[in-house]
């Protein structure tokens, strides 16, 4: 090289400025992409310059410069890709078109049709109707190809028809000079400079094109939805809570965020640091371009080629620098396999609690259940039955025949006592006819009017003190073949109840086909159990009350029938317009004898809290919360975890706090155990036998991080699409950041990657990142 | 048939193969995708159709003239006019300013230029997009406008009008087509001046307006009117964004909403209609003269 050519000089400078961009911007920036400063005393996001990152927040206060840094690399690879492939592709037809002529006429229309239609529109039909999760940047360069290879094409096409007539050409036919080395020897050369300048421009295009997009608001990739107001102790009116954040992070996206006109005042710097990106960067490449046609104008490529020594070098400087420029927190990432290789089945967590050489310390509470003891029964003179014991779970047709209703309100014991009958316990006087206001179409018939003759089955007999005796008052059928349905069986039997019965038996004789389940289809339908359904509603708290126990048809006669009741005309519909004279409520004379054993159960429930000694009580704890399942085990996968981190926590001192929950003890206890230290996240495990991990939590500004950890623990995880509210995922520890990790995907094994993403987490936290100390 | 006469015909030949293309995919394409409103604030809301009566169904957008409440016919050539109003505008900047600069860039030229500075320069200014530019000078009037505590602006930053609405989209979508115009002019008026009967006409003492403008510039015209079909080529590309940035409800804007609402029919009649500015004007570009971009370098 005879004379430095300046203008090459700035374009290697500014070529190796923008791949080291690329590779680096991400290491380089003075804070991770992940780093949310969600509020900041009392002013708006976006920051302004200065207030709290030199160069202003994004909308949902992340550096706007370190996004810029790391969002170089997607962006820049898009563009390059773009713009080579749209030049290669213009040669490529040009190429055709100069071979054989009569394909010129095809690549001449073809290309006027795609030069001719504007580039943003297509793009964003195309973007629009193709993105989706797994082939956004593929899609994304193939819409910039599809709308930019003419214009290359135009340029080279002509080009070479003009090397192509050249003195020089026609000499080397004439010397009888192959086809393919006329123009690789002879005239590509001299389309190099067009080459290089196109390039250049198509790059730009691209980075345009791709800008435009982001303006128009389609991001280039699939995004996750962000709401950071659940991190913030106060929500205030301003530029939205939410925002959306692509998955490959490009700054067109960042341009999204901010393109309303009506807010572009508060969003100005939002703007204009990724449009300064764009513009350096356009800048940068149009004088690599420049750079590269002055050079291949007076010089043969093919010379630089050969003596490529200089591109190897400065590749060589290159990854030199990345050992200048180490990745962030890198030590984690030691932290994340030594969790991983600290898995190990774990049968007696408490025991590797101690081993580990942790603090624990027991949270109990009892807890009083109130459970049957034996089968209710119901003797009347001679006859007796009894209620299945165990209750069978889901009985099929015509098993249960006798049942009691254990719930608060009612109970157990020994009543022994008169037998009243009560009939059906209709009193007209408490079910008034509903006056028509009430009244719709398609509704079942008024009851009120239908039983305002009917006798007051209490009107003749005292039932204090006594057994009452009821059937249930299915309803009356009305004139137009619709139903005026009776009470549910629970307003009877409470009101017997009320009015002081010491015990009631009730008949219904649809309880042998009643479903658990509630009501069920097949071949026959079977509506769910009513009285499953009071207990659930109301349970017992004590063991001593009234008994109540429900007899089927076939155990009501088995009872009654010595004392010669008939109870046929009560039970079914009644036929409309019946009248009865009187009530069939009568003292039955008889001594009836009605027992529904319970016992109370106390239980202790214990849960474990466990902290790893020798932390700081200043520092901030991580909470790793794992439930037991409902009948107080110990889940395999969880504890396995826990193992593993307890002796990884003793061993370098991770502030780790483990909570080993009992569910059916509250989370109270262990809140107020856990009160008086400062906890900066809690993780709740969840089931972990599954292929991928997932988190969901409120705290939007975690989102990304999670993920982040995730991917460098070498976590297989699904990508967090949006926040959660605060209602999906369980919070233990009220007010404080919570992540549910979770197991999603197929059947698998997430035990080893939750133990290395949480121990990348502490990781990083040793390491001083600053996302989780906030 | 001569050839100008063939690459004319090539126009119309065009602007059919277009429609025919975009009738059989756009539809298709819009398939793909769930419809979605562009503009935040602008949601197809009852408001939005209080000028349509009941008959038409909340929350629901057909199409763009649902959009806006305007029947389809006067929508469009109610916006085919205002696109018209900012290419002919820009049409003007860049014919005035563009040659202009060019001739001035072109004088001004110096030893220490050599080569291609002047083009570096204004390749590196075509580099820049129209929104950029856009953007920028929103930003700049909104901080004037801050900066003196008061709620009126110096210009309005957004909506239509044929008044000071139209200072800042027609400066935003003209600078490609100016810069490209001095760009082309320059380059062909420094050819221009470097050849021999110049040179002959400056020994003989010819003054220098008379030199340019009897001379240098029967040489350039060609030029500036190449320029001016591929630097407004430029500016119909960026015609649908600068549209929507200042809310100009243009066609460009209409084509964008058509892809938000999935009316297809719009969207192609907007694009065909683009579509034939952008070849008209690659017709004139080709058959104003040769090409000189590349020339210099």
């Amino acid at each position: 090289m005879a004379r430095r050519d300046s203008w090459l000089f700035v374009g290697l400078v500014a070529f190796f400025g923008l791949v080291f961009l690329a590779l680096f911007g991400e290491r380089i920036a003075p804070h991770e992409a992940i780093y949310f400063v969600p509020e900041h005393g009392s002013d708006p996001r976006p920051y302004d310059p200065g207030v709290v990152f030199p160069f202003g927040s994004d909308v949902l206060g992340r550096d706007l410069f370190s996004v810029v840094l790391a969002g170089a690399r997607a962006t820049l690879t898009i563009v390059l890709v773009a713009g080579v492939a749209r030049v290669l592709a213009g040669i490529l037809v040009a190429g055709v078109g100069n071979w054989w002529r009569p394909a010129r006429l095809v690549t001449e229309t073809v290309a006027d049709l795609a030069a001719a239609v504007p580039a943003t529109l297509v793009a964003l039909l195309l973007v629009k109707a193709f993105v989706n999760t797994e082939t956004s940047i593929a899609v994304v360069i193939g819409a910039l190809l599809i709308t930019g290879w003419a214009g290359p094409y135009r340029v080279i096409r002509a080009e070479a028809d003009r090397v192509a007539h050249a003195p020089f050409s026609e000499g080397a036919i004439v010397l009888g000079i192959s086809r393919w080395r006329l123009f690789w020897r002879h005239q590509f050369p001299h389309l190099m400079p067009v080459v290089a300048m196109n390039l250049s421009q198509q790059v730009v295009a691209s980075l345009v094109l791709v800008a435009e997009l982001g303006v128009l608001g389609v991001l280039v990739s699939t995004v996750r939805s962000i709401d950071i107001a659940e991190s913030q102790t106060a929500i205030r009116i301003g530029p939205p809570m939410s925002a959306l954040v692509p998955d490959v992070p490009e700054w067109g996206a960042m341009l999204a965020s901010s393109r309303t006109v009506e807010i572009l005042w508060a969003t100005r710097w939002v703007i204009f640091v990724p449009a300064a990106g764009f513009a350096l960067t356009a800048m940068a490449i149009g004088l690599i371009g420049f750079s590269l046609a002055r050079r291949y104008a007076r010089h043969d490529l093919w010379m630089d080629v050969r003596g490529a020594s200089g591109v190897a070098l400065a590749v060589a400087a290159v990854f030199l620098v990345s050992s200048v420029v180490p990745e962030r927190y890198a030590g984690a990432r030691e932290w994340a396999s030594a969790g991983r290789a600290a898995l190990a089945p774990t049968s007696d967590l408490s025991r590797a609690f101690d081993d580990a050489g942790l603090r624990t310390y027991e949270v109990r509470r009892e807890v009083s259940t109130i459970a049957r003891s034996g089968p209710a029964t119901v003797t009347i003179g001679d006859a007796s039955v009894a209620e299945l014991f165990p209750r069978p779970i889901d009985p099929a047709v015509n098993t249960i025949q006798v049942q009691s209703v254990v719930r608060s309100g009612t109970g157990g014991g020994l009543v022994e006592a008169p037998l009243v009958f009560a009939s059906r316990g209709i009193v007209p006087s408490e079910r008034p006819a509903l006056t028509q206001f009430y009244l719709r179409r398609n509704r079942p018939a008024d009851l009120g009017a239908a039983i305002k003759d009917y006798p007051d089955d209490y009107a003749g007999i005292d039932v204090r003190g006594k057994v009452v005796l009821l059937v249930r008052f299915q309803g009356v059928t009305q004139p137009d073949f619709n139903y005026a349905y009776g009470p549910h069986p629970e307003d009877p039997i409470l009101s017997a109840l009320d009015r002081g019965a010491a015990a009631v038996l009730f008949v219904d004789p649809e309880l042998n086909s009643y479903n658990d389940a509630g009501p069920s289809g097949g071949l026959v339908r079977r509506a769910g159990n009513p009285y499953l359904a009071m207990e659930q509603r109301e349970p017992p708290v004590s063991a001593s009350g009234k008994p109540v126990v429900v007899l089927d048809r076939g155990a009501a006669e088995t009872l009654l029938a010595p004392l010669g009741v008939d109870l046929d005309p009560l039970l079914g519909f009644d036929p409309p317009g019946k009248v009865w004279e009187r009530s069939a409520s009568r003292d039955l004379g008889v001594r009836a004898r009605v027992h529904v054993p319970l016992r109370v159960d106390t239980a202790t429930f214990r849960s474990v809290i466990a902290e790893v000694p020798g932390v700081l009580s200043d520092a901030g704890r991580v909470v790793v919360w794992a439930e037991r399942d409902n009948r107080g085990e110990r889940i395999a996968a969880r504890t396995d975890v826990l193992a593993a981190l307890a002796r990884l926590g003793t061993e370098r001192r991770a502030p780790f706090t483990f909570v080993d929950f009992d569910p059916r003890a509250d989370a109270k206890a262990v809140r107020e155990a856990l009160q008086g230290q400062r906890i900066l996240l809690v993780l709740v495990l969840e089931h972990l036998d599954q292929d991928e991990l997932r988190f969901d939590t409120a705290n939007g500004d975690l989102i990304p991080a999670f993920d982040l950890y995730a991917q460098k623990a070498g976590a297989r995880y699904e990508v967090t699409r949006q926040t959660a509210t605060a209602g999906q995922i369980p919070t233990p520890l009220a007010d404080r950041k919570t992540v549910a990790i979770r197991g999603t995907g197929g059947p698998g094994d997430g035990r080893a990657d939750a133990t290395a993403l949480i121990a990348y987490l502490a990781g990083r936290l040793a390491l001083g990142a600053p996302e989780l100390g906030r | 048939m001569n050839a100008t006469a063939l690459r004319l015909l090539r126009v119309p030949l065009t602007i059919a193969a277009i429609w025919v293309v975009l009738a059989a995919v756009v539809p298709a394409l819009m398939s793909k995708y769930l419809p979605y409103v562009m503009r935040p604030g602008f949601a197809c809301s009852k408001t939005a159709f209080a000028s349509q009566g009941a008959e038409q169904p909340a929350g629901l957008c057909a199409g763009v003239a649902d959009l806006y409440g305007i029947p389809f016919a006067d929508l469009l050539v109610d916006s085919m006019f205002r696109s018209l109003a900012l290419l002919v505008g820009a049409a003007a900047l860049a014919l005035v300013l563009g040659t202009l600069l060019g001739v001035l860039a072109a004088l001004l030229r110096r030893r220490a230029w050599a080569g291609g500075g002047i083009v570096g320069i204004t390749t590196l200014l075509t580099a820049v997009p129209a929104f950029f530019v856009a953007y920028f000078l929103q930003i700049v009037v909104i901080l004037i406008g801050a900066s003196a505590m008061t709620r009126d602006r110096l210009l309005p930053v957004y909506g239509f009008g044929y008044d000071e609405h139209l200072i800042l989209p027609l400066l935003s979508i003209s600078v490609p087509a100016i810069v490209f115009t001095a760009q082309l002019t320059a380059t062909r008026m420094a050819e221009v001046l470097q050849s021999d009967f110049v040179t002959a006409a400056r020994a003989k003492g010819l003054r220098t307006s008379a030199l340019l403008l009897v001379h240098v510039f029967p040489h350039v015209r060609p030029v500036i009117l190449e320029a001016l079909g591929s630097g407004l080529r430029v500016s119909v590309a960026s015609l649908p964004i600068i549209e929507y940035l200042f809310l100009w409800r243009g066609i460009g804007q209409i084509a964008l909403e058509a892809i938000g609402v999935h009316d297809a029919a719009g969207f192609i009649f907007s694009a065909v209609v683009l579509a034939a500015v952008f070849s008209t004007l690659s017709a004139i570009a080709d058959l104003s003269g040769p090409r000189a971009v590349y020339r210099s370098t």
